[in-house]
């Protein structure tokens, strides 16, 4: 049985773990990435559009363009990239170091052996299934990364007239592909009254194509006996119900983080998220495990999820050499209008800088930060909506226990 | 007046620009690159496009423009390039140069796979 040995390993060579495993290796660690596919950048590889990069790499890239320059990061940082190896456990040993279980077809079973573990496992998109919408069991239902997947990895068509179910970036993007491959868009149907997508792709993912978006509707039901003929469609507001012909739906309605190793280890999760607990540097409940990127919590852009992981890097190399990082005390919570706050806990007498999701949409809104009642950061944010995270950086006060993050709208 | 949504970056300002003969005034920009796409986009509509094309041995390999491409050539662009079959491309390397006259490349993005 082959035997690695390694001081961080990465599971996951997407945009998260490759930024992690860059970080690592340039402070001289032995790093080895795992991913289970044949080559590297998770998701990026079939996201074909533009629009990453900007906030990471200062320029525009798309998705294969991001993650060769990211590999090319994490290979002269020195990093190991292990390709087509896919984990099937990890657990910690009573030294705690941990032990990772991989197969693949090259070389079968192996056993890595490693002082931290980052994951950066990603996401799964919600199904059908997920958001239950009854009718018939046709074909021609899709996810619509799986229909991104299809037409930009393997280059087949997934049919010729398709409605799109959510206005999540992915459904949009998707909708402009599909127009520029000759398939018809029907309609995009949103439930929510306004659109889950950032702005810029209803404008040029929709409006350059007069699709029409249907908010405050629901697809309430699949039509066609082999092959998907048309879906029910209804109106949230009149109940009225219509249908539309078409032979393809895929559905954008929104990501999963995917935590099913992390979980097996008993690390404590973030129901908020759907990602673990975690600390300023990305550590988990559970010393040496650090988690980055979408399965930590699901990212607007890739950059943020790099910026990120590239933070869980740096101390799972500082957690390689000393066996310990500086304990977070201070626990962190926030109002009803903020779905949640990441990172769950921090160290006090450090700067610390936190992601959230808004519950709320509004105009202009203030981010105001307390340590133990008293303020220590605020910031504007304007036109607030619960797709677009919020970011804020705070020092965080040498003694403090508890810090407190507020949402509030400015009329 | 015309309300627009800058695509240029992920932020998406909303913007309201007012055409008055040819001089221009946009609102609600955060950066200037949003009042050149507001100008561009009165002018000249441009758009970068991302494609998946053919290359041989059964592989794909996506591709885009490097620059934006002006609108009303994007369907011949397309045209063209959907129903060809190419040679492999390193990623970076160009495709067609000079579509169109315009001085804008079709490049390899990544592997073809």
């Amino acid at each position: 049985m082959k035997q690695i040995n390694c001081d961080v390993a990465v599971i996951g060579a997407g945009g998260a773990g490759l930024s992690a495993a860059a970080a690592a290796a340039a402070q001289g660690k032995k790093v080895a990435v795992i991913d289970r596919e044949e080559s590297c950048g998770g998701v990026l590889c079939q996201c074909i559009h533009n629009g990453f990069g900007l906030r990471y790499f200062n320029e525009e890239l798309t998705g294969p363009e991001y993650a060769l320059r990211m590999e090319r990061c994490a290979r002269e940082s020195g990093a190991e990239i292990l390709l087509g190896e896919t984990v099937g456990a990890v657990k910690r040993n009573s030294d705690s170091t941990f032990e990772a279980t991989l197969y693949s077809v090259a070389n079968g079973v192996s056993k890595l052996n490693t002082k931290a573990v980052v994951f950066a496992t990603g996401c799964r998109e919600r199904t059908r299934a997920n958001i239950a919408v009854p009718g018939d069991r046709s074909a021609g239902v899709y996810t619509a990364g799986s229909a991104q997947k299809l037409m930009n990895l393997t280059g087949m068509l997934p049919g010729r007239r398709a409605v799109i179910v959510g206005s999540g970036d992915i459904g949009l993007i998707m909708a402009r592909r599909c127009r520029w491959s000759g398939i018809e868009v029907a309609a995009v149907v949103e439930i929510l009254p306004e659109p889950s997508g950032l702005p810029r792709n209803i404008a040029q993912c929709l409006r350059d194509f007069d699709i029409p978006l249907l908010l405050s509707h629901r697809c309430a039901r699949i039509i066609g006996r082999n092959r998907v003929e048309a879906v029910e469609i209804e109106n949230l507001i009149t109940k009225e119900r219509f249908t539309y012909q078409c032979d393809t739906v895929l559905f954008s309605v929104g990501l999963i983080p995917e935590n099913e190793l992390l979980k097996s280890m008993g690390v404590a999760m973030n129901p908020a998220t759907g990602g673990p607990c975690v600390d300023g540097s990305c550590q988990c409940a559970l010393p040496g495990v650090f988690a980055a990127g979408n399965s930590l919590h699901v990212h607007d852009l890739v950059d943020f999820a790099s910026i990120e992981a590239r933070r869980a890097g740096m101390a799972a190399a500082e957690y390689a050499s000393s066996g310990k990082l500086p304990e977070a005390a201070a626990v962190v919570a926030c109002s009803k209008t903020l779905k949640y706050a990441i990172p769950n806990k921090c160290v006090p007498g450090t700067a610390c800088e936190f992601f959230f999701r808004p519950t709320v949409s509004c105009a202009k809104a203030k981010l105001t930060a307390l340590a133990d009642g008293v303020g220590i950061a605020q910031k504007m944010c304007v036109s607030v909506r619960p797709a677009e995270m919020l970011a804020m950086k705070a020092e965080i006060p040498a003694n403090a226990a508890k810090v407190q993050f507020h949402l509030e709208e400015c009329k | 007046m015309k309300k627009m949504i800058c695509i240029t970056c992920p932020t998406g300002c909303e913007m309201e620009v007012l055409c008055d003969g040819n001089k221009i005034t946009v609102a609600g920009n955060r950066c200037p690159r949003g009042a050149a796409y507001a100008e561009s986009e009165i002018k000249d509509p441009r758009r970068t496009v991302t494609a998946v094309i053919h290359s041989a041995n059964g592989k794909f390999q996506s591709v885009r423009t490097n620059k934006p491409l002006p609108r009303p050539l994007i369907p011949g662009l397309l045209n063209t390039i959907l129903q060809k079959v190419y040679p492999e491309f390193e990623p970076g390397a160009v495709i067609i140069s000079d579509i169109e006259g315009t001085g804008v490349d079709l490049i390899a993005t990544g592997p073809a796979r």
